[in-house]
């Protein structure tokens, strides 16, 4: 394993560990903006420029080998110059009067451009800015792209190819002109865009966002880590709630997903808790009209437990079954097996395992 | 056999270590999305593939190999692959040696399944068969993953022993990369049957039949346990028709929607003298039930869900939920007590304390385990016997569960319906990539309900030519069952003679055809072979 | 979705970007052009035009090169345009010190840099942009090869008088600059063609074979030279009768001065005759020239005079003006062992013998020339013609690191000279009588760039002993300044120290030009400045003569735009020239010729040619 030092640290390097991931195990922190774990490492926006001693120029923490002996300082007065001037240059790309100063941006207070620009006390850019006012495409339910925001890191473009390799969204126009061909607009139907939205995920601006997240801003939310509810993969997410209620998710780096999640696990795992259908009281039948009828909880659980009781008792367990949704937790099927074996006295116990 | 219905090896380690993956009667892409889009990148790495389906799924324009097999016929084909490795020598001798038994009378149970046979009874080209059976054979590591395509069937657990087989044979259990790796359908369908919701099983697969196991959760309880197996609830359905069952408690299930020949089980819950169900919403179910019970969603509840590759992982509660609703274990508690059983009531993580201290694969699992900073969110993959056992990323290594692994010998049956003169299509029913089962969750977001919401019938383009049916036509679909409406998708996606439906969507469910005809071990339903006839509509 | 004809096959020998090959021709029209920059474009406007050009080159991956690179662009925009003040400059430098410093590949750093070294580069007209809001004076286009002519011989001119079949004017448009119209259609390097505007369109005219046309229809020495001004009575010396001095000579003698060249070979011509061969340069040709040139006037030669301190004095204190034009005429040396071994003989010795008439015999002797510029090839061709059994050129850099011209190189190769490259003599072996026996070198590899050029480094590899007979050492020349160190001129690293207007420091009378003060250069080089020295002692001696001019050259017809191949001078077959020294090089024929001039783009009169300015000419 090589040894370097950063900072005068003596540090061990993992074999063919960049500069940047030898300091992140080190706990030691170096900027990065275009740089994102198993999605993008193209190196592109020279945030993370460090110099080696040594070597003339600065050069990408992100996509430098850690050498045997190398002398990394992370910190210089020319390199904090250089990473405000790619700041400033990403900043005059970005634009900044098209959300009238991150007013009107979705991703204002969760974008890492701007977090980066406060850090380094980039408040304008010195060149000349982009007066961009280019279409949005947002015909997809839940993802837009905005290419005014766009700073063309092409992070969203590491995250369809390079994890959920679907291979839709691409670079577009090149050289200078280079932009992000989002399968957002008319025609997304066409497309074979999946809708997966890790690219909105991956994205570090307003540019490629989660439509939902129009109703909320992050600092108003709060995380949960739980499970996603749908199939069997186990991917590990983020709710965001914001007063008692879920806004959206976030895919967490879980041992099955590694950050994924595909649309239903983003978009469609929450709406449903609160449907405005979903069932608030008991119900039990009028024996007289055969309706459903809302009743007191209390009612309702006698009923249940003086029919099944009856039943059991005049006909035996055996004839009593339960079942169990697979989509319920452990807890709850343990629980409710345990119910039907013990007080029900029946082993007509199963769930939809095969459905 | 291999023991419990679970990956032997985990997602991880079979899209980044196999060197081939033989895909069968799976479509990760849309079933699995997070899964398809990891084997899409194993294959990126130069992971080799075999699709075995009969349809044009994503992944076989990726493929090396699809063999397009006949629905039905998975069993004719993986006793075709273990007879031809046997044949021609390309089995691992050592492996088969020290670690399984019963090999001479599989071998001579398939030996009449040749590659013109399996040609004859799949309907695939039989140099493919040969071609997939050597590269899966060449490779170091062979990973099978399947799906319900190889359970819904009557054959289904015949069809899951024939592919282990192959993965014996071959010394492609408990290694990296390998194994046996079923895509299990729903997100905690391993943990319910890990926690004994089924008829044979207390909870770590604890057989009810022995006296030992029941004896030890009798004195854990307190109460006499009934000691003979009960019947799946597929075999229930026709006990309520009988008057065998009279009361029933569905938590969470909506068989209207799910369950095939749909006249079949509302006939069942009708006969029913008591039905309760406990859910979130209205369901078709529901409107059958005698008393409704509003539980709480995985969002309102704390807890753990266990995935296809046994790793148990944390549920957190992120809301409240409607007021009105109740947490479910409180439910059951309440219900428990006031039939006389003196439960007390348990928080989520005391419940998952007394599951680990009575299933010895969940020994060493707790909520505060899962929350610790040591586990890092990684879960714990069972077995788990202790505290201290870090769990267990794949199965068999060095020995088998159930000491030295035996062959099983199944011999391909065809599907219980084929199809005849009235009814000349074969349907084959199926998940897309943006809804989920009966669209109880997803269908309440109205984006995904954009993309897609209605139902359709993909159809070959020649039988639609035949049957006068253009893409995009209404049309009647029928079978013994039912009849349903939907809207035909002609392509060369199937098969000539076959048909695929997703089962999603209640305008024109599939469940009023399917065939409830049982697997003979598991008693899984038919879903995925079924005789139907497509009309054109006016 | 795809198309069902794509998936049935994967791979496709079409390139990806189908443009490809379109583009490496419009590449290489744009490099022509890039070639052809005008003289006298704005060093900022031009520098602009290579950032832009770089940014179309991006990728579009890194932030440097891709937002970068047009950022600079547009502020170096400001600076070409005058809008940009200290600040503006002061942000470009930063920008592009971090482009240069982060940019992952060349087409971010590079481009960078090379503005960078363009800020230092032009500083002057930096300041002029940023200060005065306009270019530098003498930023401005001209017309191409008349610039580029250290002398500028009204190139256009002189093509239109041989298309119009005036083969006697051209001579004289020639001479109206340079009084060696046929030394420079055979010998000049043509820097006129270096941007022949031609070359926008396919290549530059081949500018010296036209001229070679018109000294072959009319020799030099049967063209009357203009009619010369009223005598001044005023005395001229010049020492040497080289190319400056005989073009010094001949502009004061046209302008009614009295001239004396002191020369101190027997012969006229200087390394015209003693360094060239005669095989590149006919001997009888160059009498022409100098017949033309005494024609002149007043010319008085004293041949055989070698000019110490002590006559300089004396002419100084006799002259009304003296021009020292004495070239430079030592061999340089190497400090080889064994260098002073019997067999070892400079380029100067060599060249300067054979130019009185003393070809020495090399029949059956291996010989080796060490150098690899064109004096070298001078020599070992020369070498192969006095009969060597075999020559080799030893080198110490590669093949295209020579600086003899290629053609000349090719030449040689031709006439059997073996190329022994990437090889440093070591030393010289002599056998038991002192004779020459070996030359031992140590190879070489070629290294980083050091002032412009790869520098060889030694290379691992044991030394190469070559048995020869005869090394002729051809390095360079110097310049021998010892008897005007003692007149009292001063000398600065070997060279005559003058002003850009030749008067020797220190000295009111006393110019000096050509080789002697520039180092060893080219014949038109030395022709220059010879006219600047005959006009400004013209100066000096109170005078502003206007030379008589009576050619009338031909007005431009319409250009013909056709892309055209441009027509090579023939040379006579190896086999049968490499005996004998007989010109080498042949002629053009009248179609051939008639061709060439028809690509001229008569920049003169097109272009900047007529604008206030547009022309660069002493006259």
């Amino acid at each position: 394993m090589p040894s370097i030092t950063i900072d005068g640290v003596a540090v061990e390097a993992a074999p063919d560990a960049t500069i940047l991931e030898v300091a992140q195990e080190a706990g030691i922190r170096i900027p990065t903006l275009c740089h994102l774990r198993e999605r993008s490492a193209i190196a592109s926006c020279r945030v993370c420029v460090v110099d080696v001693e040594g070597l003339e120029h600065p050069v990408p923490a992100c996509s430098t080998p850690a050498r045997e002996g190398m002398a990394v300082t992370t910190s210089s007065p020319r390199v904090e110059t250089y990473r405000r001037i790619a700041l400033e240059l990403i900043v005059a790309d970005h634009g900044l009067d098209s959300t009238s100063y991150c007013f009107s941006c979705k991703k204002n207070g969760a974008c890492e451009l701007q977090d980066l620009c406060r850090e380094f006390g980039v408040l304008a850019s010195s060149y000349e800015v982009a007066q961009k006012r280019e279409p949005v495409l947002d015909a997809n339910p839940f993802l837009s792209y905005d290419p005014n925001l766009c700073i063309r890191c092409q992070r969203c473009v590491g995250a369809c190819n390079e994890a959920a390799r679907n291979h839709t969204l691409v670079a577009g126009k090149r050289g200078t002109r280079t932009t992000i061909e989002a399968p957002f607009g008319e025609g997304w139907r066409a497309t074979d865009c999946e809708s997966c939205g890790n690219c909105a995920q991956a994205c570090p601006t307003g540019a490629l966002v989660e439509k939902r997240r129009a109703a909320y801003r992050s600092w108003e939310t709060e995380r949960v880590r739980t499970t996603c509810p749908h199939c069997g993969v186990g991917c590990q997410l983020d709710v965001m709630v914001k007063d008692g209620r879920i806004m959206d998710a976030e895919a967490a780096d879980g041992p099955s997903n590694r950050g994924l999640l595909c649309v239903k696990g983003r978009s469609a795992s929450f709406d449903f808790v609160d449907a405005p259908d979903r069932l608030s009281t008991p119900l039990v039948r009028n024996p007289v009209t055969g309706e459903l009828e809302p009743a007191a909880w209390d009612d309702a659980l006698d009923l249940v437990a003086r029919r099944f009781t009856e039943l059991r008792d005049a006909h035996g367990g055996e004839s009593l079954a339960a079942f169990a949704c697979s989509r319920s937790t452990n807890e709850d099927i343990y629980l409710f097996q345990k119910m039907a074996r013990a007080a029900f006295h029946t082993n007509n116990v199963d769930c939809c395992a095969r459905v | 056999m291999l023991g419990s219905g679970a990956m032997t090896n985990s997602i991880e380690d079979v899209t980044r270590k196999a060197d081939i993956i033989m895909l069968v009667g799976s479509n990760p892409e849309e079933a699995h999305p997070v899964v398809g889009m990891q084997i899409r990148a194993a294959v990126e790495r130069g992971c080799r593939l075999i699709v075995v389906d009969p349809r044009d799924i994503g992944l076989a324009a990726q493929a090396d190999i699809h063999l397009k097999l006949k629905p039905g016929t998975n069993v004719a084909f993986a006793n075709g692959v273990v007879n031809y490795l046997i044949q021609n020598g390309l089995y691992d001798e050592d492996f088969v040696r020290d670690r399984t038994e019963g090999f001479e009378i599989l071998a001579a149970t398939v030996r009449d399944c040749t590659p013109a046979w399996v040609e004859e009874a799949c309907g695939i080209d039989r140099r493919d068969l040969v071609q997939a059976a050597r590269m899966y054979a060449a490779a170091d590591a062979a990973a099978i993953m399947y799906c319900l395509g190889v359970t819904e069937h009557s054959t289904g657990t015949d069809g899951v022993m024939a592919l282990s087989n192959i993965a014996m044979v071959t010394g492609n259990l408990g290694k990296p990369g390998g194994g046996v790796n079923p895509l299990r359908g729903q997100n905690n369908v391993q943990g319910a049957c890990d926690m004994g919701a089924g008829p044979d099983d207390l909870p770590g697969y604890q057989k009810v039949a022995d006296p030992e196991v029941a004896r030890r959760f009798e004195k854990a309880w307190g109460v006499p346990l009934p000691r003979t197996r009960g019947l799946k609830a597929t075999e229930c359905f026709p006990a309520m028709i009988e008057g065998g069952i009279k009361g029933l408690f569905l938590f969470g299930e909506d068989p209207v929607r799910t369950d095939s020949d749909t006249a079949h089980v509302i006939r069942a819950l009708e006969a029913l003298e008591f039905l309760v169900v406990d859910d979130l919403f209205l369901t078709e179910t529901a409107k059958y039930a005698d008393v409704v019970l509003p539980g709480r969603s995985y969002a309102e509840k704390e807890g753990t869900f266990t995935n296809t590759e046994r790793r148990v992982q944390r549920v957190r509660k992120a809301v409240e939920g409607p007021v009105g609703a109740r947490l479910d274990t409180e439910i059951f508690t309440e219900v428990m007590n006031r039939m006389g059983y003196d439960q007390p009531l348990l928080s989520a993580a005391e419940i998952m304390n007394e599951v680990a201290s009575l299933t010895p694969s969940y020994g060493g699992m707790s909520h505060e385990r899962l929350d610790s900073a040591a586990l890092a969110g990684r879960g714990l993959q069972w077995p788990c016997p202790s505290e201290a056992h870090p769990g267990t990323p794949i199965l068999h290594m060095g020995e088998f569960s159930l000491g030295l692994g035996a062959f099983s010998t199944p011999e391909y049956q065809p599907s219980a319906e084929l199809p005849d003169a009235e009814y000349p299509l074969m349907l084959t029913t199926g998940r897309v990539l943006y809804q989920y089962n009966a669209c109880a969750m997803t269908g309440r977001t109205d984006g995904v309900n954009e993309i897609v919401d209605r139902s359709f019938i993909e159809i070959n383009e020649r039988d639609a030519a035949a049957l006068g049916i253009s893409d995009g036509d209404r049309v009647r679909v029928s079978s013994r069952r039912g009849a349903i409406q939907s809207t035909a998708r002609v392509s060369g996606k199937t098969n000539p003679g076959q048909t695929w439906m997703p089962f999603h969507f209640q305008d024109g469910n599939s469940n009023w055809l399917t065939n409830a005809a049982l697997d003979r071990v598991s008693k899984a339903p038919e879903y995925k072979v079924c005789a139907v006839k497509v009309e054109k509509i006016g | 979705m795809i198309g069902a004809e794509e998936t049935l096959t994967r791979l496709s020998i079409a390139p990806r970007a189908r443009d490809d090959a379109a583009v490496a021709a419009v590449a290489e029209r744009f490099a022509r052009r890039v070639r052809a920059v005008p003289p006298g474009t704005c060093p900022l406007a031009f520098e602009l035009a290579f950032l832009q050009a770089s940014a179309a080159q991006t990728c579009g991956k890194c932030v440097p090169c891709r937002d970068g690179l047009p950022q600079l662009a547009a502020l170096l925009s400001r600076v070409a345009s005058c809008e940009a003040d200290e600040e503006d400059v002061a942000r470009m430098r930063a920008l592009a010190e971090m482009v240069r410093d982060t940019s992952d590949c060349a087409i971010g750093y590079e481009a960078a840099a090379a503005l960078l070294d363009g800020l230092d580069a032009f500083s002057d007209e930096l300041e002029s942009h940023l200060r005065l809001g306009r270019c530098r004076k003498g930023v401005g286009q001209t017309v191409p090869c008349e610039t580029l002519c250290p002398a500028h011989v009204d190139v256009p001119g002189y093509i239109a008088c041989v298309a119009a079949g005036a083969h006697a004017d051209a001579v004289n448009v020639v001479r109206k600059d340079n009084p060696f119209p046929t030394a420079c259609a055979f010998v000049c390097e043509h820097p006129c063609e270096a941007r022949c505007r031609r070359a926008l369109i396919d290549a530059p005219v081949n500018i010296r074979g036209i001229k070679r046309y018109a000294v072959d229809a009319a020799p030099a020495d049967t063209v009357a030279p203009p009619p010369r001004s009223v005598d001044t009575a005023r005395t001229v010396a010049v020492i040497g009768g080289g190319p400056s001095g005989l073009t010094c000579a001949y502009f004061c003698a046209l302008m009614g001065h009295r001239v004396t060249v002191f020369e101190a070979r027997e012969r006229l011509g200087g390394m015209m005759r003693y360094g060239i061969p005669a095989y590149r340069f006919p001997r009888e040709r160059l009498d022409e020239d100098i017949r033309g040139i005494m024609q002149a006037g007043t010319i008085t030669v004293r041949c055989g005079v070698e000019v110490d301190a002590e006559t300089l004095r004396d002419i100084a204190g006799t002259y009304h003006a003296v021009y020292v034009a004495v070239g430079a005429q030592a061999g340089k040396g190497l400090s080889l062992i064994g260098a002073e071994t019997e067999g070892v003989l400079s380029a100067v010795e060599l060249l300067g013998a054979v130019g009185d008439g003393e070809l020495p015999d090399f029949s059956g002797k291996r010989v080796a020339v060490v150098g690899g510029g064109n004096v070298a090839m001078d020599c070992a061709r020369t070498a192969v013609r006095a009969g060597a059994e075999e020559v080799s050129v030893v080198y110490r850099r590669r093949r295209e690191d020579m600086t003899a011209l290629a053609a000349e190189v090719e030449s040689a190769v031709a006439e059997g000279v073996e190329l022994v490259t990437l090889e440093a003599p070591e030393r010289i072996e002599c056998d038991e009588e002192g004779r020459c026996a070996a030359l031992v070198t140590r190879p070489q590899m070629i290294g980083p760039v050091k002032r412009g050029r790869p520098a060889p480094v030694a290379a691992d590899k044991p030394e190469r002993r070559m048995p020869v007979d005869v090394v002729l050492i051809a390095v360079g020349q110097d310049v021998v300044t010892a008897p005007f160190e003692e007149f009292g001129m001063r000398v600065d690293r070997g060279r005559l120290v003058a002003d850009e207007r030749l008067r020797a420091e220190g000295f009111e009378h006393v110019f000096v030009g050509g080789d002697c003060q520039t180092g060893p250069a080219t014949v038109i080089r030395a022709i220059a400045a010879g006219k600047v020295a005959a006009c400004n002692i013209d100066e000096h001696l109170g005078y502003h003569h206007k030379l008589a001019y009576e050619v009338k050259v031909p007005s431009a017809l319409p250009s013909d735009r056709t892309p055209m191949g441009r027509v090579e001078l023939g040379e006579r077959p190896a086999r049968e020239r490499k005996r004998d020294f007989t010109n080498v090089e042949m002629g053009m024929s009248g179609e051939e010729v008639a061709q060439e001039c028809g690509r001229c783009l008569r920049c003169d009169q097109f272009g900047c040619g007529v604008l206030e300015g547009g022309r660069e000419q002493y006259a």
